[in-house]
C-alpha cells in the first residue's frame, strides 16, 4: 500500500487548501486536472465556494454596508446640494463671505466674488426683510405662541405612553466625515450608489428610547445607543458588537448623531431652548415651527419643523435642520409610519439575535470588531473605531444632546 | 438612459451583489482577489448601464458582462498570478452561472442547515468567519495541527452541502 491519497481524498484536500489557505502553483495544476477530467470534480469545487461566499456573508460578517450607505449617500446629495448652490442667487452666496472677501471651506467650486455694489443693495435688502419681519412677531399673538408650547407639551405626554412609535427616516447631509466617498469618479460613484440604492432606514421609539433598523434588499440591520452614548450594531443573525462613545470613529459618530431620536429630550430641549411657533396649518396637524434661542448649542440644531396629529397628538413628522462641529449641514425628517406595541427587548442587541449568540465588546475581542468592519469595507473602515490609544473617555459628550 | 433609469441600474447592480461576489469567487484562486476583482465588475456595469433595456433580465445581461470581464481580467493575468487556465475557467463559469440562479434558496436553506449543526461544529465555522481568522491561527489557539482543522472545516461544509441540497430537494428544486 503506497502513501499517496486516494484521489478523491486528494481533491478534498486541494478544494479544502483553495478556500481556507491557498494553493501553490503545483497544486494549481494538480486541481486543474481533476476538473479537466471531471465535471463532477467542478461542480463540486463551485459547491465549495459558493457555500463559502455565503457562509462569509451569513455568518462571517454580513456586511455593514447599510451603515456605509448612510455615509456614502452624501455623495449624490452633495453633487445635488451644490448644484442647488450654484443656483441660488448671489444675494445668498454672498451670506458666506467674509468681511475680507475671501471665501469659507465647504464653498463648492465655481464661486466668484460679488461686486461691492451689489452687495451693498443685498445687504440693504436683508436689512429691510428683517425689519418687517420684526414688525410682523412683534404683532403677532401671544397667545398662538403659547399654544405651540402646549402642543408640544402634549405630543411630550402622548409619546411617554407604552406605544412603540415608527417613523422612516430621510436625510439629506453634505458630509464632511468621508471626504473619500465624496469622489465623483465613475469607480465610486458606481459602488457608492449601488450601495445606497436600496437602503431604508426606519427608527423605532418609545419615551426616551429608540432603535433603528437598517433595510437593503432582504437583509436588515439595527442598532441603538447606550445611555452612556456607544452604539451597540447587529452584525448579522448571531453577532453584535458594541463601540464605547470614547471608541466612536468620526464616521461612526456622525452616522449614531443623525440618526438618534431620543424624542422626549428632544422635545423638552424644543420647549426650554427653543422659541415655538404655529404655522401653515391643516385640518389633521398642528405644525410648529422651532429656532433655537442662540445660548443653545447642545443639539446643534439650527431649525426644526413639527407636525403634530390633532387628534392623537402625536409627531406626524418631525424635520431637524442640524450643523454638527465638523460634520456639516443635515437635515433629517423623521415621518411616522406606524404605531404599535413596544417590544422592550428590541431596544437592546439581543434581541434582536438568535441564540447563540455573540457580543464583541472593548472587553471581548476588541479588535476583532475593527477586523470585521476592515474585512468588509477596506481600509477606511478602521476609522469607525478610533485606536485603542486614541480614544478618550468622553462620558458620551460627544453625542447630541437631545 | 435618463435618471430613473440609472437609478434602476443602480438598483439591481445592488442587488444581485451577492450573485456577482459569488460568481467572481468561484472564478479566481486567491480569496483576497474578490472584492478588486468585484469592484470593476461593478464599475463596467455602470458604465455599461446604456446598454440595459429596462423590463429585460437584469442579471441575464450583468452575468454576462462580468463573465467577460472576469475571464478578460484573468487572461491578461496570466500563470504569474495563479488563476486557473483559460479552459478551466470557461468551464467552472458556465457551472457558477447556473448554480448562481438559485443563490437565494441556498442562502435560506443554509439559514436552516446552520441551525442544525452541533454547537461545536458551528462554533468552529463562526470561528473561522466570524473573525475571518486564519487556519494558522486557528490551529494555534486551538492547540491543533492546521492539517486537521483544515480536514475537520472541509467535513462540516461537506456536511453543510449535502443539508442544503436535502433542502433544496425537499422543495422540489434538486439541481
Amino acid at each position: 500500500m503506497s502513501g499517496q491519497p486516494a484521489p478523491s481524498e486528494r481533491f478534498d484536500e486541494l478544494v479544502s487548501r483553495l478556500v481556507d489557505d491557498g494553493l501553490s502553483p503545483v497544486e494549481l495544476a494538480e486541481l486543474e486536472q481533476f476538473l479537466k477530467a471531471d465535471p463532477r470534480r467542478r461542480e463540486s469545487l463551485t459547491n465549495h465556494l459558493l457555500l463559502d461566499t455565503l457562509l462569509q456573508e451569513e455568518v462571517g460578517a454580513e456586511s455593514l454596508t447599510a451603515l456605509v450607505d448612510v455615509v456614502t449617500e452624501t455623495n449624490p446629495v452633495h453633487a445635488e446640494v451644490a448644484s442647488t448652490w450654484d443656483r441660488l442667487p448671489a444675494c445668498q452666496n454672498s451670506a458666506e463671505t467674509t468681511s475680507s472677501g475671501t471665501k469659507t471651506s465647504g464653498k463648492p467650486t465655481g464661486w466668484k466674488p460679488i461686486p461691492r455694489t451689489r452687495r451693498a443693495v443685498c445687504w440693504m435688502a436683508g436689512a429691510a426683510l428683517l425689519a418687517l419681519v420684526a414688525f410682523l412677531v412683534g404683532r403677532w399673538d401671544n397667545s398662538a405662541l403659547a399654544n405651540a408650547a402646549l402642543i408640544v407639551r402634549a405630543a411630550v405626554e402622548t409619546h411617554a405612553d407604552p406605544i412603540e412609535r415608527v417613523y422612516l427616516v430621510d436625510v439629506a447631509s453634505r458630509a464632511r466625515v468621508a471626504p473619500q466617498l465624496d469622489s465623483e469618479s465613475p469607480s465610486d460613484s458606481a459602488t457608492s450608489n449601488s450601495a445606497s440604492a436600496a437602503r431604508e432606514v426606519r427608527v423605532m421609539t418609545q419615551g426616551d428610547r429608540f432603535y433603528v433598523e437598517m433595510n437593503r434588499g432582504q437583509r436588515q440591520w439595527y442598532w441603538g445607543r447606550n445611555a452612556d452614548g456607544g452604539v451597540w450594531l447587529t452584525v448579522g443573525p448571531r453577532r453584535a458588537m458594541v463601540v464605547e462613545a470614547d471608541e466612536l470613529g468620526p464616521p461612526l459618530e456622525y452616522i449614531a448623531n443623525l440618526y438618534s431620536l431620543n424624542l422626549e429630550s428632544l422635545l423638552a430641549n424644543f420647549l426650554k431652548h427653543c422659541s415655538l411657533s404655529r404655522a401653515n396649518e391643516s385640518d389633521s396637524t398642528h405644525v410648529i415651527t422651532v429656532t433655537p434661542r442662540s445660548r443653545w448649542r447642545g443639539g446643534w440644531v439650527k431649525s426644526a419643523r413639527i407636525e403634530v396629529d390633532r387628534e392623537t397628538k402625536t409627531v406626524r413628522r418631525l424635520t431637524i435642520q442640524r450643523e454638527l462641529p465638523q460634520q456639516g449641514p443635515s437635515t433629517v425628517t423623521f415621518t411616522l409610519v406606524e404605531s404599535r406595541p413596544a417590544d422592550e427587548s428590541k431596544y437592546r442587541s439581543e434581541g434582536h439575535l438568535t441564540e447563540p449568540f455573540r457580543l464583541l465588546s472593548r472587553d471581548s475581542q476588541p479588535d476583532s470588531r475593527r477586523e470585521l468592519l476592515v474585512n468588509w469595507f477596506g481600509s477606511y473602515a478602521e476609522r469607525w473605531i478610533k485606536s485603542p490609544g486614541t480614544a478618550v473617555p468622553t462620558n458620551g459628550k460627544n453625542a447630541i444632546q437631545n | 438612459m435618463d435618471k430613473s433609469d440609472r437609478r434602476l441600474i443602480v438598483q439591481e447592480i445592488a442587488r444581485h451583489q451577492s450573485r456577482l461576489r459569488g460568481f467572481v469567487r468561484c472564478l479566481v484562486v486567491r480569496s483576497s482577489d474578490v472584492d478588486d476583482l468585484l469592484q470593476e465588475v461593478n464599475v463596467v456595469l455602470w458604465e455599461k448601464a446604456d446598454e440595459f433595456q429596462p423590463g429585460t433580465d437584469f442579471w441575464a445581461w450583468a452575468s454576462q458582462i462580468a463573465r467577460f470581464k472576469v475571464l478578460n481580467h484573468l487572461r491578461k493575468l496570466g500563470r504569474e498570478r495563479l488563476v486557473f487556465d483559460v479552459e478551466v475557467l470557461e468551464q467552472l463559469a458556465d457551472v457558477a452561472a447556473t448554480k448562481l440562479q438559485t443563490l437565494d434558496r441556498r442562502r435560506e436553506a443554509l439559514e436552516h442547515c446552520l441551525k442544525e449543526l452541533p454547537p461545536p461544529q458551528r462554533q468552529l465555522i463562526e470561528m473561522r468567519y466570524a473573525s475571518g481568522q486564519a487556519i494558522e491561527a486557528m490551529a494555534q489557539s486551538l492547540g491543533r495541527p492546521a492539517g486537521s482543522l483544515r480536514q475537520t472545516l472541509y467535513r462540516i461544509r461537506q456536511a453543510l452541502l449535502a443539508c442544503i441540497e436535502g433542502q433544496l430537494a425537499l422543495e422540489g428544486e434538486i439541481t
